[in-house]
């Protein structure tokens, strides 16, 4: 995974995220809302679309809750406990986002429960100090990335990564999880998260260079003292 | 005019870049292939979104998603949980 030098240019869903950007109008438009019958059938309380959004949807939900920070077995209950509000209040689905983007930002306001007073040393880090700090004044690296390395093994990179967010605050964290793993639109983590997409930049320009710089930090990158 | 290494960074973390001019697209991509740099700096950001998805995407166990699954159907009439 760490010699992709070619992946700038070279056509890869993952390349065209970061370099052409995936913004698609027409996809976002038609992920943004919900299909209006299941819309009905959700108000309605009708039990076998009830089902089936349960059914279809806890997957990502669990995902998401570990992605988010909770081990397994929080995970299951804080999602068991996202859907039972959904269903108490199916009728005051309106549609105007996805059923799925719904349940996420019920999620959401659970997780601010469990992480609002589990304040984390690192929170107070300024990483915008940190990034600017490392470009001289005409805006060119003073000091450069170290570049992915091959040299670190998978499992410990993945160790590292936990361990990284873990210090980001939780709406930084889950903006990130929302857009990279759950590939959800910009538009579709705003709702979730309740912020512009002004906003949700600064928080992912945040939660990726301050993953970024943890990781590098941890020796992910070729010249690191922990590797002497 | 090129952006600068500085604002690379910028339109990359942020996602900005997917929203930006034509113009905007084709520096950045032109600075990318000119400079190591940056093109390095993208290809952590790649490769922090790729490990995060191979850690997560994980396949769930199928016998604990169906008990979950159960469990929420059946208390669906029991009022709910907490908003």
């Amino acid at each position: 995974m760490f010699r992709r030098q070619s992946s700038a240019m070279d056509g890869s869903p993952l390349a065209a995220r970061h370099y052409t950007g995936c913004h698609d109008p027409v996809t976002a438009t038609r992920n943004a809302i919900e299909d209006p019958a299941r819309t009905e059938g959700i108000r309605a309380r009708d039990p076998t679309t009830l089902e089936a959004v349960v059914r279809e949807n806890l997957p990502y939900l669990l995902r998401a809750a570990r992605g988010a920070g909770l081990p397994p077995d929080r995970a299951e209950d804080t999602v068991q406990d996202v859907f039972l509000t959904f269903l108490a209040r199916a009728e005051v689905f309106d549609g105007r986002a996805r059923v799925r983007t719904w349940l996420y930002g019920i999620l959401l306001k659970k997780l601010s429960r469990t992480f609002d007073g589990m304040r984390r040393s690192q929170e107070t880090e300024d990483i915008d100090d940190v990034m600017e700090s490392r470009f001289t004044e005409g805006g060119r690296w003073a000091r450069p990335p170290r570049g992915p390395d091959a040299g670190g093994d998978r499992e410990r990179v993945r160790a590292w990564l936990d361990e990284c967010l873990d210090t980001l605050p939780h709406r930084r964290r889950m903006a990130f999880v929302l857009r990279e793993v759950e590939e959800l639109p910009t538009e579709e983590v705003c709702k979730v998260l309740d912020v512009s997409p002004n906003y949700l930049g600064v928080l992912l320009f945040r939660a990726r260079n301050a993953l970024r710089e943890c990781l590098e930090r941890k020796g992910l990158g070729g010249r690191h003292d922990a590797d002497l | 005019m090129m952006p600068t290494c500085r604002e690379i960074t910028r339109l990359l973390a942020s996602d900005d870049l997917q929203t930006a001019p034509l113009a905007t697209r084709i520096l950045t991509r032109l600075h990318l292939l000119l400079c190591d740099d940056c093109s390095r700096y993208a290809r952590e950001l790649a490769d922090l979104a790729e490990v995060l998805r191979e850690s997560l995407r994980v396949p769930l166990d199928p016998v604990r998603l169906a008990a979950l699954e159960r469990a929420i159907l059946e208390r669906r009439g029991a009022g709910g949980g907490t908003s």
